[in-house]
């Protein structure tokens, strides 16, 4: 199983001039932000569960932009409700990566009920385009090149390790400069295309 | 009462044109403006609805939510550590259900209401969290 340091690599090498990383509260954010650190990434800090509304929310609002929602087990099991509105909304520009590994990870590794979970069929039967479970890092970078060529809201499923990077740090942004400097991104970029003298990738 | 008309137009003058929420009865003609009118999405539960709102914001819409006091404390979780550390305005309707004058079915139904006691609680909320409200 690739951990989530692995996972995170992967998602974040795919990143262009219009993407919009969204990481989930906890350890997720915190280690993204210790992969490479963004103007279009954001941390949530509280509010677990939430990352998904949210991305719904920019996707809907910014429908040049490719939103990539990283979710974890503990987060979207308690706000499931959330994958039901988000399937109905189904904005074609947003996908939905949960990244399982069974277990509150940031808060002392307690289980999860999410083994006992279906969250493919779940995010299928919620209206999810594309509902697929993708087996280690290469399916990963797979489907996420597929989507980016397709689109359609797509829920990808990922089984990861219990493990964190060790001495992990947080963020130094503070919560008000991340949103604020998205904001800045967002106007930056509004068409979502590369322009020239853009040092954001392709 | 006010012409929900003139009110949901006014507020679309004023930019607001994005609406999520979750239905309360006093504020049906206004969820069902925002339904006709402008964009609205009917989240699952109130704090979905902060975190949406809160994603159209960030993406350059004024945005709205919408719900009954009983159900903003499902919100508390988004309102503490979305809204607030990031700095994101929202404009909130939140029905007042159940004021300890009034004397409501709710309040009849059941002396542990959760409605009238929350019509209390939500005012001593607002006021800690330095919300402005009217």
């Amino acid at each position: 199983m690739p951990t989530r340091h692995e996972a995170l690599t992967v998602i974040n090498a795919m990143k262009d001039c219009s993407t919009v990383q969204l990481a989930t509260t906890g350890k997720t954010g915190r280690e993204l932000y210790e992969i490479e650190d963004a103007d279009n990434n954001f941390y949530m800090v509280g509010s677990m569960g939430c990352i998904s509304s949210f991305g719904l929310g920019l996707a809907l609002t910014q429908k040049n932009k490719k939103i990539v929602v990283i979710d974890g087990d503990g987060s979207l099991l308690m706000r499931m409700g959330s994958l039901a509105t988000n399937g109905y909304y189904h904005p074609a520009n947003m996908i939905h990566i949960l990244l399982d590994n069974n277990a509150h990870d940031s808060t002392g590794g307690q289980s999860t009920v999410s083994h006992n979970i279906h969250f493919i069929d779940l995010a299928a039967s919620c209206g999810y385009t594309k509902s697929i479970y993708v087996h280690g890092l290469e399916e990963l970078e797979a489907a996420l090149s597929e989507w980016k060529k397709t689109k359609g809201l797509t829920f990808l499923y990922l089984k990861i390790s219990k493990s964190s990077k060790e001495q992990l740090g947080r963020p130094k942004v503070k919560p008000f400069e991340v949103k604020e400097r998205l904001q800045r991104f967002l106007n930056k970029h509004p068409s979502g295309k590369k322009e020239e003298g853009d040092l954001c990738g392709l | 009462m006010i012409n929900t008309r003139i009110f949901g137009a006014e507020l679309q003058k004023a930019g607001f044109t994005f609406f999520s929420g979750v239905p309360c009865s006093y504020l049906k003609s206004l969820i069902n403006y925002a339904i006709n009118n402008c964009e609205y999405v009917a989240a699952a539960n109130e704090g979905d609805a902060v975190a949406i709102a809160s994603g159209a914001f960030v993406g350059g819409k004024k945005a709205v939510v919408l719900m009954q006091n009983s159900g903003l404390t499902n919100a508390i979780s988004p309102l503490s550590s979305l809204t607030y550390p990031f700095r994101i305005p929202l404009l909130g309707f939140v029905s007042l259900r159940g004021e300890f004058w009034r004397i409501s079915i709710l309040r009849i139904t059941s002396l542990f209401s959760l409605s009238s006691k929350k019509g209390r609680l939500m005012k001593k909320f607002c006021t800690n969290k330095n919300t402005p409200f009217i």
